[in-house]
Formats: structure tokens, C-alpha cells, sequence
């Protein structure tokens, strides 16, 4: 079967340096790839008792014309993680990982196609932070490990809600 | 072992890999092949791990079995790095292979610019006078640097928020 061009040149960018650098370090990893759905897991920070890490399903349709769009993935059940297990947290964790905004079907920020789709002036307002053609997967990645590894990434929301 | 280099006229993070012990001239040598621009006389070459002050000689090991390494190579033999943040400047002299990172823990430490790791997550590093997307915490301040010109201006801002 003759691969697409998105998927190409994903495949590309994921043996890229820097791609694989983040791998190294134990950043992030491809656990699964059934195109144009990546599902790739991100470390977070240790905060006991939540998990040091998420999986993030992946739409890739149009990479990297177009901006991939992401969503919080339970591998357990192959479908959408349940919001109370998201990060939580203050700052940009708090802003990225919205469950009030689209049913939480995507991160709000500029470098998600969701999230560009409704806020048209991101690309204007903040050049250097939103996603355009010339980006690769490591920068989303790289956009969300940095809170996730943050003092404002706090653990999941129902680890928060039960300490009070 | 995967190496990871970086280093002067290399874009981004180049990963190449070897079965053999690998040496300061090995390392010289792959980065040649990336775009570094040795010259004639490998012995003036800074080449180093990341993150530190060690100058590695040309014969001496750098590493051996399956473990990943990150190194630098330069033409300069350290960096004089001026830190900007609400209008305040330090210096500080660093060698190439020193991570942004590393440079950001520095300049919000309590000997310099004491800034709460909460606040300091909300930061990031720019270039100085340039309009570009902010540094990858990963990457070596060397990168960024041409010799003869052995020093690096950054700024501490706030880090973009995709609001509204």
C-alpha cells in the first residue's frame, strides 16, 4: 500500500534529531500508529498518586499543511480519557487541558487545528507559538511536555479533588 | 549508541550511531559531516558533553557500550553569555555545549535573577533583537553562535498565551 504524503513525511520528521532526542530522554513515544491517527504518550512530572505520563491520540490528516489535532486517550478502553482524569493544574496547564471547551475534544492551544480552526487571530497575535507548515510534531510535543513538567502541572483532577 | 551532536553551523540535533567506542575525533569527525566547520587543525576544536565543562582531548573516549550521548563541537572554547530580564543584564561564561535549560536555571536562580520556579515556568528564552519563536530547552547555546563571535545575548520573557 502506498503511503500518503502526510504520513511520509511524519515518518520523516519522527527521525528527525530532535524528534528522537525527546525519545531518548524519555520525553515521549509513538505507542501506536494506524494512520492518520498517531497515538503518542507524553511524560509528565511525578505527582503521587496520578500517572507520569499521558497518551495523546493524534489526528495527522493534511501533516503538516495542516496543523494535527489532538485528544487525551485511554488505551485501556480505545477511547477518549474520561475528564477527570486529565491534568490539572494552574497556568498553562489549566489553559491547554480544557475540559469546558469543545466537550474537551481537543488541547486549546495554537498549535492544535481545533483550536486554530476557532481562534483565527492566534496566527497573527502569536507568530512564533502557533502551528504553520513549516513545524513538526516536536514542537506540539515539546509545547505541552514543558507544563506537563512544570510547577503548575499539579496531577490528574480526580488525585486533586480527593487530597481536599 | 545513538549520539546526538550539536554544535556550530549544525541545525538542530543530529543523531548518527556507532557500534565503537567513540572518541573526541570521532565526535569531530560525524560533525564534520553536519555541517561543522572543523578547518585544518582538529586540535583547537572544542568538543564536550553536554551540559559540561570538560574539554574533551581528540584521542580520549568519550563513550563506550549502548548508552545515547549528547556532544558538542566548536570553534569557540567557551561563551559569553548576558542574560536580559526586566531591564537587568548579567554575564556569565559558559562552555558550547551548555543546554538552554541550563542557561534558564541559571539566570532565575537566587544569584541572579531570583525568580520562584513558579513564576520562572511562565519564562522563556529568546534571542536578543530577533523576532524568533523561543529556544528549545534542549539545544546547546553553541548553536547559536558563530566564531569568532563567542558570545550570546537571551532575554527572559513571558511565555506565549493563546487567549480569548
Amino acid at each position: 500500500m502506498v503511503m500518503t504524503v502526510d504520513e511520509a513525511v511524519f515518518c520523516e520528521h519522527v527521525q528527525h534529531g530532535n524528534f528522537l532526542d525527546g525519545v531518548s530522554r524519555g520525553k515521549w513515544k509513538i505507542v501506536r500508529q494506524e494512520w492518520p491517527h498517531v497515538w503518542i504518550e507524553v511524560r509528565a512530572a511525578q505527582r503521587d498518586p496520578s500517572s507520569d505520563a499521558y497518551v495523546l491520540r493524534f489526528d495527522c490528516t493534511n501533516y503538516p499543511q495542516s496543523a494535527p489535532t489532538a485528544v487525551l486517550w485511554d488505551l485501556g478502553t480505545n477511547t477518549p480519557l474520561a475528564h477527570d482524569r486529565w491534568p490539572a493544574g494552574t497556568g498553562s496547564v489549566g489553559q491547554i487541558f480544557r475540559t469546558d471547551w469543545n466537550n474537551g475534544s481537543a488541547l486549546y492551544f495554537g498549535m492544535d487545528r481545533a483550536a486554530l480552526t476557532t481562534h483565527q487571530k492566534w496566527p497573527l497575535e502569536h507568530p512564533n507559538t502557533v502551528w504553520n507548515p513549516g513545524k513538526e510534531i516536536t514542537d506540539y510535543l515539546d509545547a505541552i511536555y514543558g507544563p506537563l513538567n512544570s510547577p503548575h502541572y499539579k496531577g490528574t483532577r480526580c488525585s486533586i479533588s480527593s487530597s481536599r | 549508541m545513538r549520539i546526538f551532536v550539536q554544535g556550530e553551523d549544525i541545525i538542530g540535533i543530529q543523531v548518527t550511531e556507532s557500534d565503537q567506542p567513540l572518541t573526541g575525533r570521532h565526535v569531530v569527525l560525524e560533525a564534520v559531516k553536519f555541517g561543522f566547520p572543523a578547518g585544518d587543525d582538529l586540535s583547537v576544536i572544542w568538543v564536550g558533553l553536554e551540559d559540561s565543562e570538560k574539554r574533551l582531548l581528540l584521542e580520549e573516549v568519550v563513550s563506550v557500550g549502548d548508552s545515547d550521548v549528547r556532544v558538542h563541537c566548536h570553534r569557540c572554547r567557551e561563551i559569553t553569555v548576558t542574560g536580559h530580564y526586566n531591564s537587568k543584564a548579567i554575564s556569565k561564561t559558559l562552555p558550547p555545549g551548555t543546554t538552554i535549560g541550563r542557561v534558564k536555571e541559571w539566570l532565575t536562580s537566587r544569584d541572579s535573577f531570583d525568580i520562584a520556579p513558579i513564576d520562572a515556568a511562565d519564562l522563556v528564552l529568546v534571542p536578543c533583537d530577533d523576532d524568533a519563536d523561543p529556544l528549545v530547552e534542549n539545544g546547546h547555546i553553541g548553536s547559536l553562535v558563530h566564531h569568532p563571535n563567542c558570545s550570546l545575548c537571551v532575554s527572559l520573557v513571558p511565555a506565549d498565551r493563546h487567549q480569548g
